[in-house]
Parts: structure tokens; C-alpha cells; sequence
């Protein structure tokens, strides 16, 4: 099994925080305060270094769209949209769908699960990010 | 600096051609520019090519530039072969641009050209160099312009005809241009009921990929007085940059660095959107077209769906855009489609684009997006021709 991150990045990029959940790894500016996921060493913004951070995968859809024609390696349909991040990154994704829900769009708050995302040789598993039940977490 | 002149421009058909390679691709356009700057070979003094998948797809990482050389017998000088993705060829001519307006060289060979038709995964959106995490997740250049088109629709209340209207604009140009890859002429509905690729695009609404070349010469007052010729097409100005990464949390409906990159040509050139006649503009998506009308100028941000929809843009309308085709119907060999602008542009200026002609064209404006990097694109070229004054087209 693989995680998304390894064959791009070079290592996995879910990783479990102390309570063994899966996160999305990412780094943050300790000067200006900038996320990013993929982790950078250097801010791009003042070149300070980096320390890393977890996201639990929280945020809003940004914009979200089916793809109906996969690439290699996918099956379609299914979705995919960009995902503002809580902790203020922007982060492109799957985003979890079932027939008979009303279509991810713009504005809608999403949590994040580990799923297979791709499953052509061997599976990767990576975020799924599916629209939150409202009040669930209370 | 030198002001830069275009001393001849040619092109190959736009299509699927298994039996051409690159470097026969390649001299069939270099040849037809040289005989149109009426030139010999052997006055070419550097060569800059542009081909972004030679690896990837033909087996040859380097040296492009050199094997086109070898075909049509220019050696012995400085070869540069740039890669930056769907902008190969324009980096390629702003390379050569430089070169001869600093006054290194007097005389410059720009050559684009690829082949995809012999690809693997034939029939399945192509991957993005700068994209692999996402691609690792099922990103495609389709779903990026899906997610602009519904941002659009969604803050400017843009309509899906108006985005396919840009499709079949394109193909009419298109069926004028004997060197087009598609030329059938399509509809709306033809559009709108094609198999759905990145909802809301659909597959009308995306650029084929194909194989083809194109090539311009590039030359200085020094180099077209050495060569006794009167070129009539003066780049006025040719603009690169690289994409705004840091700010992640980008607008979407419009291109930020489209906008960078266009100001800054339109300042150096000294002229407005206003007073550009035609243009080519990158629309290797419907709704791409509708946003870069807005990003270059041509309208008001939100505006663009109504220019196409009003046909301002067609041939005869206000500023035609597309003329050849576009990527959607001329098609889109990677590192040919920046020169192929050119060469629809220069013709454009020259008065000979027959049936597809602009009426007096005196100012022209290419733009090309080329690859991604962090959500936005990895390179945007614009470049800006006008006729020498002086010279009827």
C-alpha cells in the first residue's frame, strides 16, 4: 500500500498526529505564518525555515468539478476540486460523492477521510474530502 | 536595444501524421520561412526551438533544435532548446527576440515543433509536468479549466452556450484555415451534447493533441540590411514570466499572471488592448478564451462571455481572436502552437490570410499559458507585432 506524496514528493504525505489520526503533512512559517501542503523547507515569502505541521483535513471547497474522461490509472466518473484548507492552505483533491447528494460546490465545508484514490496496479490511498454533516461534530 | 523584424514566417499542417518525425516536421516549416524571407540557410546565425515532450514521447531529451539544423543544413552556430511546457515555442521566440535585440546575433531561426499522435494513452487527457502530487489524485489541465469555468459562471453568471460558443467561433475560423486540424464546422448542440470530459467542458470544448511545426526568422536593422531585405512585421514587444506561487488562495476566474504579462508587453510596445486588431490567444479550453479576453483587456472582468456571444471576436467582428483556429481547431502540438500565432499573426499583418482576413490589421497580440506549478500556471507569453508603418498590408 501507498500513500500519495511517494511517488511525487518522494514520502507520504498522511501521516498519523499523537492521537493516531490521520493528517495531511504540511509545513508552516514560524515568521509570517504561511501553510503549505507539501511541506516547504524555505517560506517562499521571507526564507525562513519551515517547521512542520499536521492538518486534520478540515476547509471549504474552493471550487469542485466531475470528471467525467480519467486519466491513466483512474476510474470515471468522480470529483475533484481545490480545498481551502483550515489552516490556510489550498490543497487539490477527490472529493467523496454518492448519487442522490446535491453536487460539491463552492463554499461547502468538508472533512477529510484516508481512502484508495487510485487503484490501477497498486493502490495509493490518499484524502478523500466529503461535505460535513452539519452539526456532526457537536 | 534593436527594434526586431519578422523576415519570414511557415508553418506545417496542424494533424495527425505518424509517418513525419520531428526533424521532418521541423524542416518542412523551416523551409517554407526561409523561402518566404527569401534567405539562405546559411545566413541563419542561431537557432532557438521550442518542443516541450520529446523526451517523454520520442525518445529524445536534447538537441531538437540541432536535428532540425542537420535537416535543412545550418550548422556551426549557437542552437537553444527550450522547454516550458505549452509555451515551449514562445519561450523559444522570446529567447531568439532577445538575442537579436541585444545585437548578438543579427539573424535568428525560432523553430516549434512536436509530436504527440504516436503517445501512450491515446484518447486520455494528458498529464501536467509541474502537477505530479495532484496528478497523483486524477488532475488533468481539463479539470483546472473546469473548476475557472464554474468560478466564472458562478461570480459572473457567464452561461454554458457562451462558453461553447467560444468552440464553435473557432471552428468556423478554423474551416478558412486549409492548415487546421479540425475543420468540419460544428454547433452549439454539438458541443453541449459531446461527451462530458471536466464538467461543465465537455469534449468540444478541449484542444486535440496532434503533431506540426512552425517557424519564424527574426532579424535586425544590421541583419536585414546584411541579408537586402525589407521586413514589414516589427515585434513591438515579447513578454514572459513565471507564475504567482505564493499566493495560494488564487481567483480563479481570472489569470493574475496573464495580466502581469500583458501590461508589461502593452507598456513596452507603447499601445493599448484597444488598439490591438487580432489576436491569438491561448484557448486550450473554451472558457480559457473567455477569460483571457477579460485578463488581456479586450473587455470588463465578467465581460467576456457577451463578447463571444455578440460575435466581437469572430472574423469581421470588433477584435477577432483566433482567426487560425485556435488550439481547439488548428490544434495543439505542444512546442509548434507559440510560433504557429506568430505565423497566423504576420500573415494577418501581411494581408494574406485570404478568406479569414482582418480588414486592415496594423497591431497583433499573441498569448500563451504554458504548464502549472502550485495551482498556477508555470509560464504566460505574450507577444505584440505591428506592420511597419509605412508598408500597406
Amino acid at each position: 500500500m501507498r500513500y500519495i506524496g511517494e511517488a511525487s514528493v518522494g514520502y507520504p504525505l498522511i501521516v498519523p498526529d499523537e492521537a493516531g489520526q490521520d493528517c495531511l503533512l504540511g509545513s508552516k512559517c514560524p515568521g509570517c505564518g504561511d501553510v503549505r501542503v507539501p511541506p516547504r523547507r524555505f517560506c517562499p515569502n521571507d526564507l525562513a525555515e519551515c517547521e512542520p505541521v499536521h492538518l486534520d483535513g478540515h476547509g471549504e471547497i474552493y471550487e469542485a468539478v466531475r470528471i467525467g474522461l480519467a486519466p491513466q490509472g483512474f476510474e470515471a466518473p468522480f470529483w475533484v476540486g481545490y480545498i481551502d484548507l483550515d489552516g490556510g492552505a489550498r490543497f487539490f483533491g477527490q472529493i467523496g460523492w454518492s448519487e442522490g447528494e446535491s453536487e460539491p460546490r463552492h463554499g461547502d465545508r468538508v472533512s477529510m477521510s484516508v481512502e484508495v484514490v487510485r487503484t490501477d496496479d497498486l493502490p495509493v490511498m490518499g484524502p478523500v474530502f466529503r461535505k460535513a454533516v452539519p452539526n456532526a461534530a457537536h | 536595444m534593436d527594434k526586431t523584424y519578422l523576415a519570414g514566417v511557415g508553418m506545417t499542417p496542424f494533424g495527425k501524421f505518424p509517418e513525419a518525425g520531428l526533424g521532418s516536421l521541423g524542416r518542412d516549416a523551416v523551409i517554407e520561412a526561409i523561402r518566404d524571407a527569401k534567405i539562405s540557410p546559411k545566413a541563419i546565425e542561431m537557432i532557438s526551438c521550442g518542443c516541450a515532450r520529446s523526451g517523454a514521447l520520442q525518445a529524445r531529451e536534447s538537441g531538437v533544435g540541432q536535428l532540425v539544423g542537420w535537416e535543412v543544413g545550418i550548422e556551426g552556430v549557437a542552437v537553444y532548446n527550450e522547454k516550458a511546457f505549452c509555451a515551449s515555442g514562445a519561450m523559444a521566440f522570446n529567447i531568439a527576440n532577445m538575442a537579436v535585440a541585444s545585437g548578438v546575433h543579427d539573424v535568428a531561426l525560432v523553430v516549434g515543433v512536436e509530436r504527440m499522435s504516436g503517445r501512450g494513452g491515446k484518447g486520455k487527457p494528458l498529464t501536467s509536468d509541474g502537477m505530479v502530487l495532484e496528478g497523483e489524485q486524477g488532475f488533468t489541465p481539463p479539470a483546472y479549466y473546469a473548476m475557472a469555468a464554474r468560478r466564472h459562471m458562478d461570480m459572473y453568471g457567464t452561461t454554458r452556450e457562451q462558453i461553447a460558443a467560444v468552440a464553435v467561433k473557432n471552428r468556423k475560423a478554423a474551416g478558412l484555415n486549409p492548415r487546421a486540424q479540425y475543420r468540419k464546422p460544428i454547433t452549439l448542440d454539438d458541443v453541449l451534447t459531446a461527451r462530458q470530459v471536466a464538467g461543465p467542458l465537455n469534449l468540444l470544448d478541449c484542444c486535440p493533441t496532434g503533431d506540426g511545426a512552425a517557424a519564424a526568422i527574426i532579424v535586425n536593422a544590421a541583419g536585414a540590411e546584411r541579408l537586402g531585405i525589407e521586413p514589414r512585421v516589427e515585434v513591438a514587444a515579447s513578454v514572459v514570466g513565471s507564475g504567482f506561487f505564493g499566493d495560494q488562495r488564487r481567483d480563479m476566474s481570472s489569470f493574475a499572471l496573464d495580466r502581469s504579462t500583458s501590461s508589461r508587453a502593452y507598456d513596452i510596445a507603447a499601445i493599448g488592448p484597444d488598439d490591438i486588431d487580432v489576436a491569438e490567444v491561448h484557448d486550450s479550453f473554451s472558457i480559457a478564451e473567455i477569460i483571457h479576453y477579460e485578463d488581456l483587456g479586450f473587455c470588463q472582468p465578467g465581460g467576456g462571455g457577451k463578447l463571444v456571444e455578440t460575435g466581437e471576436t469572430a472574423v469581421g467582428g470588433r477584435i477577432p481572436v483566433n482567426t487560425g483556429g485556435g488550439l481547439l481547431n488548428r490544434g495543439h502540438p505542444l512546442g509548434a502552437t507559440g510560433v504557429a500565432q506568430i505565423v497566423e499573426l504576420a500573415d494577418q499583418l501581411l494581408g494574406r490570410s485570404g478568406d479569414r482576413q482582418v480588414t486592415n490589421a496594423r497591431s497583433a497580440l499573441a498569448h500563451i499559458n504554458g504548464g502549472f506549478h502550485e495551482g498556477d500556471f508555470a509560464v504566460s507569453g505574450v507577444t505584440i507585432l505591428k506592420a511597419v508603418e509605412g508598408v500597406q498590408s
